[in-house]
Parts: structure tokens; C-alpha cells; sequence
């Protein structure tokens, strides 16, 4: 590395290096827009054109996989939210026995595969018809982004001064509402962090998904998109038509919300308890 | 109006009596707080946990029980060499994904420690394989060296090395589904090393250069020592990523062929769903379980230990 | 107003003492200050008197009436932040008003009295604003206006001033005097800054490891320190501290070479002693010379000059010198000092108790 020099001229060099890079890297998902912009088979248009995204719209249940699919990861983001951002607090403020116990089963928790407790979970949806719902799905998308989501509100919270609280306390604040009317308020980087990293893990997980969704109607994206590939396993237009609804969203989220999101501060605090 | 001042109540004294002092007060809302995720873990993880506890000792279908058989199931899964095929490619793929994504991130993070026109865009560009919905990605990837007659297949073979079978030979289909899961995790290493190297003091960097001590040098004596404890993090967490990581294999190779590509969780999976026997399926994964748990208590341990010295 | 008493209160984390049997009477309307170096456990004793920190043992009481379980704003205190506290995504008025609101006042009072309060600190034309955009200074006083505004019988001042740069500290220091003149509140302000101590405080609390030291006006805490430790810590630059000997009927012999002769302290024959004396309470004209010291460096502070000397016992010495002397390094100083600004102290660290009416004339520390 060259020694740094601050007048020194823009390091184009570095720029076409990662470019190519980049191109590498990223040459799958380039070529899934190619794909799904490529005119269909048999017919005689040439260059880019949107019909594969007409013919999934018109020939399968897409938009409502799309709306599954933004419903779950929606409900899951916020409920995960409700859940995670208390326990966050009560890691990053309590001390004692009891809250070590309690952090170290979070940690575990993070470590369960999900094959292990899909089955029972199963056998107890089936009892009270969560089974091929899309509530049930929810429920368990919330469960698996619990400790991740955790971690990462107690280490925003972390950030937050604790004479702000004490400061309340003395302002007449019982716990529970200097921890809304502070502590949240003060904490939209965390809250839209978690919100983001809960909506991913439920929009892109396909495991969960494909034991419990059972029917068309109930398909989430993933399930919808994998079916349809298995059935048109050659016709790759619209299945990448199809794919790149798919990868929009996350992009879109990520894209304009990227700078509160750091999974760096959760590796950092993971190793503080 | 005076508030918060001394108000002589009515019985005469200052504080009255309450029910609860206010460290109870507290303590109780604290634990009102911890509540939901409490009885979440509870309901979604604890309760399943145990019924898969005694469902691995039981050689049923899926609903219905069958026979008690013990540790039985244990012992078979033990004696199954299929398991222990599926220990040794959960091994290597293990180890590819968290050695390999740590290279690449790693290598990436650096590269891009230093500024230069676009830096910004690159750093969210490279992300992208990770944000991606696995469902797209495997979809991506199965169009391009699938068949014979995929894009990558038919490169290798134009520059004249012979017919590669990515996905159809046991040995190629265990390394392209390994190359596949670096791909997928390297921007998870990227965003945790990035995030400790810029943490790492500008001063510190700029006196090491003044003393001399730059490239590899540098990144020897300086920049691995000062990211250690976040490589060691990342790498706990990749661990976990890759052994429980069932779609990046199911969907791109389905655990084949010749079941060279079954991790233990594909073949839990498969066990369960496909050949309809829960009792052993599950005692796979609960193996899986048990190593996974006694391993992150243990590094819990470790990472505590380290970071109070 | 309240009166606070601590009865053997002490605080522990895990098996860490950090305040341990501590005494204290606050009177009423009085502005006490805790001093004492940094982690002796003074922000503990203030938060504990808060009620943000758990009492470990022992008993808070607010006018004879026992608050260990009683929450910060049932104790009626408010209290003034190191750092603030401001709350970020409130307005400088929001802000101020927070704690009426809570306690739900109604909204023109809370406006009346927010006004009141940034009347009396000058700061109308910050209400609008929010912290970010306030200076250091002034985020000091909306943090002080949030604490008057709800007229509370104890004020907390957790080193208040220690993240203003000098200048400010010096007036905002005389204002909070001002505020206790005008308030006439209970007010307890805890600081490191002995200057601050001493000119802030109607009564003085020295901290040491969770202990106290010495209670006491700043006057009595300067002229009649209880020991070596206190000594050290009141007065600056620092009290000079010389090892002697009692030889016996009153007479120390100084390791610097010298002899003292300080009739009416308790001493053994024989028994080592550390002789304490102030650089401004030395003089340096050759009649009354003691020992003699050589200077090493001198500071200008342009009215006094600080000359650091090194006696013969290379025990080092600081001597204040006004504009009529001025010593050069390098020089001889005759070094000599009055009977009756001298401190004498024990092995222990005590100071040596006197047996008869000393020439200060202060008699309380007689007692055994
Ligand atoms: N939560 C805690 N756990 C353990 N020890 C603590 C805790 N809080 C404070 N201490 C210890 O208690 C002692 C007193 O702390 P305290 O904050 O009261 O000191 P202080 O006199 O205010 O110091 P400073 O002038 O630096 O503010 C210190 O030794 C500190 O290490
Ligand atoms: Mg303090």
C-alpha cells in the first residue's frame, strides 16, 4: 500500500480493480435481469422488453405470493420489533444471576437449528390449525430473528447515555415509560436496523416456508417462484422475470436504509456479555 | 402547585406507604419486559425442543408415535455410515464457508479500507449476494452451470478443459456447492471486518508506516492482531450459519448426487420429510443440537474470558 | 427544604466496597460540597441520596423520615448532570417542562413556569431550540433550569461545571451561589475541583475510599485540617510536607536540618512527625531563616511566584514569593516560617492533638 497523501490523486486504479471485481462477483444476479429481460422464445422482438413480467402476471398467482410474502415479513419485522426491543433493554440495562441466564439462552437459542423444532412446532401447529397459515409462519419467522434482533437492540441502547434515563427517572418516569418515551425515541438507527434485518430473514427464508405453507394460496415468494421453476425448468424468462420481483424489495430496503445498518456493532457486543 | 416537593400527606408523614419500593418496582419491570421474548422462547423453542427430545426416542411417523425404542435411534444414527458421510461434508462445508467467506471479506474490507471514487457504491453493490433471496440465487447459479449447456460449462469447455460436471459429479458438486456458500456469506465477513478495520485507530496505522511496517508486514504484525477478536466473533458465527444452513445445499443440488452434498441438516431433513421417519430424523438434528450447544456455551466462555483480559 | 441525614450507610457491588459506614448530616437550606479524588465513591453517596443507587446498608432519611425505598421524584430531588442529560429529541422548552409534565400539570402552567425558569438563567432564546444546537455552557443551564423548574427540596450537582472551559466555569459557578442565595434549597454539589469546593460550600465533605475525612467550612478544612490526606487536598499549590523527629519538650528536628520548637502537642519522645506548612505561609527573609533550599524552577503567575526548591534532605519545597522577591533558579533561599502556621502530624497521619489553647485560638479540636 502506498503511503497515504491526502493532495494525491483520486486512486482510479483501485476503482477499475473492484469494478472487475464486482463484475465477477455479481455476474449471477446480472444475468438474472438479463434473463428476465430477454424477449420470450418464439417470438420476434429483439432487445430488452418487459413481456416475461406480463406473462407472470397474467399466467401465475405472483401477486398474491408477492403479497404473502410483504405480509408475513411485515408483520414478522414489527412483532419482532415489540418483542426484541424489551429484552434488548433489559440486556443492555439489567444485571445480575437471572439476566445472565437469560443472555446466555438468547445465545444458545441463535444456535438451534430450525430443522430441530420445525417438527413438534408441526405437530402443535396442527393442534391449533396454524399449519399452512400464514399467521403460524409469522409467528415462527419472529422466533428465529429473536436473538440476532436482540443483540443488536441491546447494543444500540448500549450507545445511549444512561444519565438520559436517570435524568427521567428523577423527572418522574416510572422504568416502563422512560424505556418508551426515551430510550425508543431515541433509538430509530436500532429499531429500523432490526426492522430490516427481520423483514430479510422472513422475505428471503425458504425452509420454514416450504414445511408449513401447504396450499397455492398461502405461498410465500420463494415457494411460489421454486414451484414454478421446477414446473418451467427450461423456460428461464419468466422464472427470472419472476425472481427479480423477488430480489427488488430487499435491494430497494437495503439500498436506502443501508447506513443504519451495522451487524458489525452486534459481533462487537455478542463478545461484550 | 408544587410538585415533587414536601407534601405532607394526609397520615402525616412524607412518603406514605407503598406497596413496593422502587428497586422492586423496577426489578418487576424489568422482568415485564424480558417477558414476551421469554415466553416466545418458550413456546417456539423450549416446548419443541423437549418434544423432539422424546420424539428421538420413539421410531414413529409423524403423527403418530410408534414404539418407545429408547436411544435407540442414537445408536442406529451412530452406526449409520450415511451419517457419518454427512458429518464429513458438514465438516468441510463448515470450514470452506467460514474460512473462505473470511478470506474473501476479509480481502474485500481491505481493499476498500482506503478511499477511492465509488467506494460507497461498491460497498452496498457487494452486499447484494447476501440480501438476495437464497431462492434467486440457487435459481442463478442452476442457470449457469447446471446443465452441460449452461454458460459456465460451456466456457470451460471452449478454453479446452474438457466437460466439467458441476453439479452431476460427487467431487464437483461438493466443491461448487462450497464455492457457492463463500459466495453467498462473504458480505456478512465483509460488513463485520469492514466495520473492525475502521475501527482500528488511523494513528495507529499512520505510525506503522512511518516505522516501516507496511503490506504484508503490516497486516501480519498489525492489522490481524487489532481484528482478531471480531474474526474470532464472525467466525463463531458463521460456524453456526453453515452447519444449520439448509437451503444454499437443498436448493441448488438437493444433497446429491450420490448424496455427496448432505449436510447433517439436509439429511435430518430428508430423513423426516422424505422417508417419513421423525424419531431418527430427529435425532439427528438433535445431535446437531447438543454439539452446536455445549460449542457456543464453550466460545461464550472463551469470547468472556478474552475480552476481560 | 430538607434536612438529609445518611446513618451507617454503605454501598457495595459485589464484594466491593465502595462507601462503607458513612455519617453525614446535610442541613437544611445548606449548600454542602463532597469532594475528594477521582472513584472515592462521590458520585455513588450523591446518587444513592438521588435514589438512582441502591443503599447496600443503613439508612437515607429525608426530615427524620426513612427514603431508602423511595423513588427520585417522591424524594423531591432534581439533579444536574456531568454530561447533562438533555434529553435529544426534545426542545430546550420541552425539555425544561418534562418533569411537570409528568407529574401532569396542566399545559399553561408548565409554560408559565418554563418561562420563569429561563427568565432567571437567561435562556428565552434558546426555548425553542434543541440540544444539539446549544453550546456547552448552555446546555448547562437548561440543564439547571430543568432542575429549578420543579421546585424540588434538593438540588444535585454532579460536577456540573467539569465540561466548561475555565472561563465559563468561574461564572457559572458564581451563578449557581447565586441560585443557592435565591433558592435557599438544600443543595449538595459534588466536585474535584477544590477551588470549586471551597468557594462554593457552606459545608465541606471530604471523601477518601468511600470514607470521610473531614467535614467542615472551607476556613476550617484550610487552617485545621484533620490530616496528612486533607491537608494535602485543600490549598494549592499543595501544603509542603517536611519528616521530623520529636526530640522531646516540643522540639522537632527536621530531616532538612532545623529545629522547631512547638510546645503543647501530644507527642512521644522520639516519635517520627511529618511537619506540614503552606508555600504562602513561608518567608524568606534570613532572621527567621530555618533550613535552606536551592530553586529548581520557578513559576510566574505574575502577581505570586511559585520558587520549587530542593532541600538538604532532598525533600522538595514550593515556596510563594510576592512581587518584592524573586528568586532565580539557582539561587539560596533562606527558608523560615511562623510557629503558628506550621501543622503538625503523626505517624498515622493524624494531626498531632494539642493539649492547650493554640494560637489560632480554635479550640474544637481538643477533643480526644
Ligand atoms: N456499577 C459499578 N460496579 C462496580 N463498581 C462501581 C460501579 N460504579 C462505581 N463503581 C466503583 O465505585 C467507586 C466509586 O465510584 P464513583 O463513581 O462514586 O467515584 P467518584 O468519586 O464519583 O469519581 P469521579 O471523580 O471519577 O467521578 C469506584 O471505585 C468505581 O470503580
Ligand atoms: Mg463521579
Amino acid at each position: 500500500m502506498t503511503p497515504t497523501n491526502p493532495k494525491k490523486r483520486p486512486d482510479w486504479a483501485r476503482t477499475i480493480l473492484l469494478l472487475i471485481i464486482s463484475t465477477v462477483l455479481l455476474s449471477p444476479l446480472c444475468a438474472v435481469f438479463w434473463l428476465s429481460l430477454r424477449p420470450r422464445l418464439g417470438t420476434d422482438i429483439a432487445g430488452p422488453t418487459f413481456t416475461n413480467f406480463v406473462y407472470i402476471f397474467r399466467n401465475t398467482e405472483v401477486l398474491l405470493w408477492l403479497s404473502n410474502s410483504l405480509g408475513v415479513s411485515l408483520i414478522a419485522a414489527v412483532c419482532s420489533l415489540i418483542v426484541a426491543a424489551p429484552a434488548g433493554y433489559v440486556l443492555s440495562r439489567a444485571r445480575g444471576r437471572a439476566v445472565n441466564a437469560f443472555s446466555l439462552t438468547i445465545f444458545a437459542v441463535q444456535s438451534l437449528p430450525v430443522i430441530v423444532f420445525i417438527i413438534p412446532l408441526f405437530v402443535m401447529f396442527a393442534q391449533v390449525s396454524l399449519v399452512d397459515s400464514l399467521a403460524g409462519v409469522a409467528i415462527i419467522y419472529v422466533a428465529t430473528s429473536i436473538s440476532v434482533a436482540c443483540w443488536m437492540m441491546a447494543a444500540y441502547f448500549d450507545s445511549i447515555p444512561k444519565d438520559l434515563e436517570e435524568a427521567a427517572w428523577i423527572d418522574g418516569c416510572s422504568v416502563f415509560t422512560t424505556f418508551v418515551r426515551i430510550v425508543l425515541r431515541n433509538s430509530l438507527p436500532g429499531i429500523l436496523s432490526v426492522m430490516i434485518f427481520s423483514f430479510l430473514l422472513a422475505w428471503n427464508d425458504y425452509l420454514i416456508a416450504l414445511v408449513f405453507l401447504r396450499s397455492d394460496s398461502q405461498f410465500t415468494l420463494p415457494i411460489g417462484l421454486q414451484t414454478f421453476f421446477q414446473q418451467n425448468q427450461t423456460d428461464w424468462g419468466p422464472v427470472m422475470a419472476c425472481a427479480v420481483i423477488m430480489m427488488l424489495p430487499p435491494i430497494l430496503v437495503f439500498a436506502t436504509l443501508n447506513r443504519f445498518f451495522s451487524v458489525g456493532g452486534v459481533g462487537g457486543s455478542l463478545a461484550g456479555r | 402547585m408544587t410538585l415533587g416537593t414536601a407534601k405532607i400527606d394526609k397520615k402525616g408523614t412524607r412518603f406514605g406507604n407503598t406497596a413496593l419500593s422502587a428497586t422492586q418496582a423496577r426489578r418487576l419491570t424489568l422482568a415485564g419486559l424480558a417477558l414476551p421474548s421469554i415466553l416466545l422462547m418458550v413456546a417456539i423453542n423450549g416446548y419443541p425442543i423437549l418434544f423432539a427430545a422424546f420424539q428421538s426416542m420413539y421410531d414413529g411417523s409423524l403423527l403418530n408415535w410408534g414404539e418407545f425404542v429408547g436411544f435407540g435411534n442414537y445408536a442406529e444414527v451412530f452406526r449409520d455410515p450415511a451419517f457419518w458421510r454427512a458429518v464429513r461434508f458438514t465438516v468441510i462445508f463448515t470450514m470452506a464457508g467460514v474460512l473462505g467467506s473470511w478470506a474473501v471479506g476479509f480481502g474485500l474490507a481491505l481493499l476498500m479500507l482506503k478511499p477511492f471514487p465509488g467506494r460507497a457504491l461498491f460497498r452496498v453493490l457487494l452486499l447484494l449476494p447476501w440480501i438476495v433471496p437464497i431462492v434467486v440465487s440457487s435459481m442463478s447459479w442452476n442457470w449457469l452451470l447446471a446443465t452441460p449447456y449452461s454458460l459456465l460449462p460451456q466456457a470451460v469447455e471452449a478454453i479446452g478443459l474438457g466437460r466439467v460436471m458441476f453439479l452431476a459429479d460427487p467431487t464437483m458438486a461438493m466443491i461448487t456447492v462450497c464455492v457457492f456458500k463463500v459466495w453467498i456469506s462473504y458480505p456478512f465477513m465483509l460488513m463485520i471486518m469492514g466495520g473492525a478495520l475502521q475501527a482500528i485507530d488511523k494513528n495507529v496505522m499512520e505510525a506503522a508506516e512511518v516505522d516501516g511496517c507496511s503490506g504484508l508486514r503490516r497486516l501480519r504484525h498489525m492489522i490481524l492482531p487489532m481484528t482478531a477478536r471480531t474474526t474470532y466473533i464472525a467466525w463463531i458465527l458463521m460456524v453456526f450459519f453453515s452447519v444449520n444452513d439448509f437451503p444454499t445445499i437443498y436448493l441448488l443440488t438437493g444433497g446429491g448426487p450420490l448424496s455427496s452434498t448432505t449436510t447433517l441438516i439436509v439429511m435430518a431433513y430428508r430423513t423426516v420429510f422424505q422417508d417419513f421417519l421423525p424419531g431418527y430424523g430427529v435425532a439427528i438434528s438433535f445431535i446437531v443440537t447438543i454439539a452446536l450447544v455445549a460449542l457456543s456455551i464453550f466460545l461464550l466462555r472463551q469470547i468472556r474470558k478474552s475480552s476481560l483480559q | 427544604m430538607a434536612r438529609i441525614e445518611l446513618k451507617n450507610v454503605s454501598k457495595s457491588y459485589g464484594n466491593h466496597e465502595v462507601v462503607w459506614d458513612l455519617d453525614l448530616v446535610i442541613p437544611d437550606g445548606s449548600l454542602t460540597v463532597f469532594v475528594g479524588p477521582s472513584g472515592c465513591g462521590k458520585s455513588t453517596l450523591l446518587r444513592m441520596i438521588a435514589g438512582l443507587e441502591d443503599i447496600s446498608a443503613g439508612d437515607v432519611l429525608f426530615d427524620g423520615e426513612r427514603a431508602n425505598d423511595v423513588s427520585p421524584v417522591r424524594r423531591g430531588v432534581a439533579m444536574v448532570f456531568q454530561n447533562y442529560a438533555l434529553y435529544p429529541h426534545l426542545t430546550v422548552r420541552d425539555n425544561i417542562g418534562f418533569g411537570l409534565k409528568m407529574a401532569g400539570a396542566g399545559k399553561d402552567e408548565i409554560r408559565e413556569r418554563v418561562d420563569e425558569a429561563a427568565d432567571t438563567l437567561h435562556i428565552e432564546p434558546l426555548l425553542d431550540r434543541r440540544p444539539a444546537a446549544l453550546s456547552g455552557g448552555q446546555r448547562q443551564r437548561v440543564a439547571i433550569g430543568r432542575a429549578i423548574v420543579r421546585d424540588p427540596t434538593v438540588f444535585l450537582f454532579d460536577e456540573p461545571l467539569s465540561n466548561l472551559d475555565a472561563e465559563l466555569r468561574v461564572v457559572m459557578r458564581v451563578e449557581i451561589a447565586k441560585l443557592h442565595q435565591q433558592l435557599r434549597a438544600t443543595m449538595i454539589y459534588v466536585t474535584h475541583d477544590q477551588v470549586e469546593a471551597m468557594t462554593l460550600a457552606d459545608q465541606i465533605v471530604v471523601l477518601r475510599a468511600g470514607q470521610i475525612e473531614q467535614i467542615g467550612t472551607a476556613d476550617e478544612l484550610f487552617s485545621e485540617p484533620r490530616n496528612l490526606f486533607v491537608a494535602g487536598f485543600i490549598g494549592s499549590p499543595q501544603m509542603n510536607f517536611l519528616k521530623g523527629r520529636h526530640i522531646g519538650g516540643g522540639n522537632i528536628e527536621l530531616a532538612a536540618g532545623g529545629r522547631l520548637h512547638m510546645p503543647g502537642h501530644e507527642l512521644a519522645d522520639g516519635e517520627p512527625v511529618t511537619v506540614g506548612i503552606r508555600p504562602e505561609h513561608i518567608v524568606t527573609q534570613s532572621e527567621t531563616s530555618l533550613v535552606s533550599g536551592r530553586v529548581d524552577v520557578v513559576e510566574n503567575l505574575g502577581g505570586v511566584r511559585f520558587a520549587h526548591t530542593t532541600l538538604p534532605s532532598d525533600e522538595t519545597m514550593v515556596v510563594e514569593s510576592r512581587a518584592d522577591v524573586r528568586p532565580k533558579p539557582g539561587d539560596n533561599l533562606s527558608i523560615g516560617f511562623s510557629n503558628r502556621h506550621v501543622h503538625i502530624f503523626r505517624e498515622s497521619g493524624e494531626a498531632a492533638n494539642r493539649l492547650t489553647e493554640s494560637a489560632i485560638g480554635d479550640s474544637f479540636r481538643r477533643v480526644e
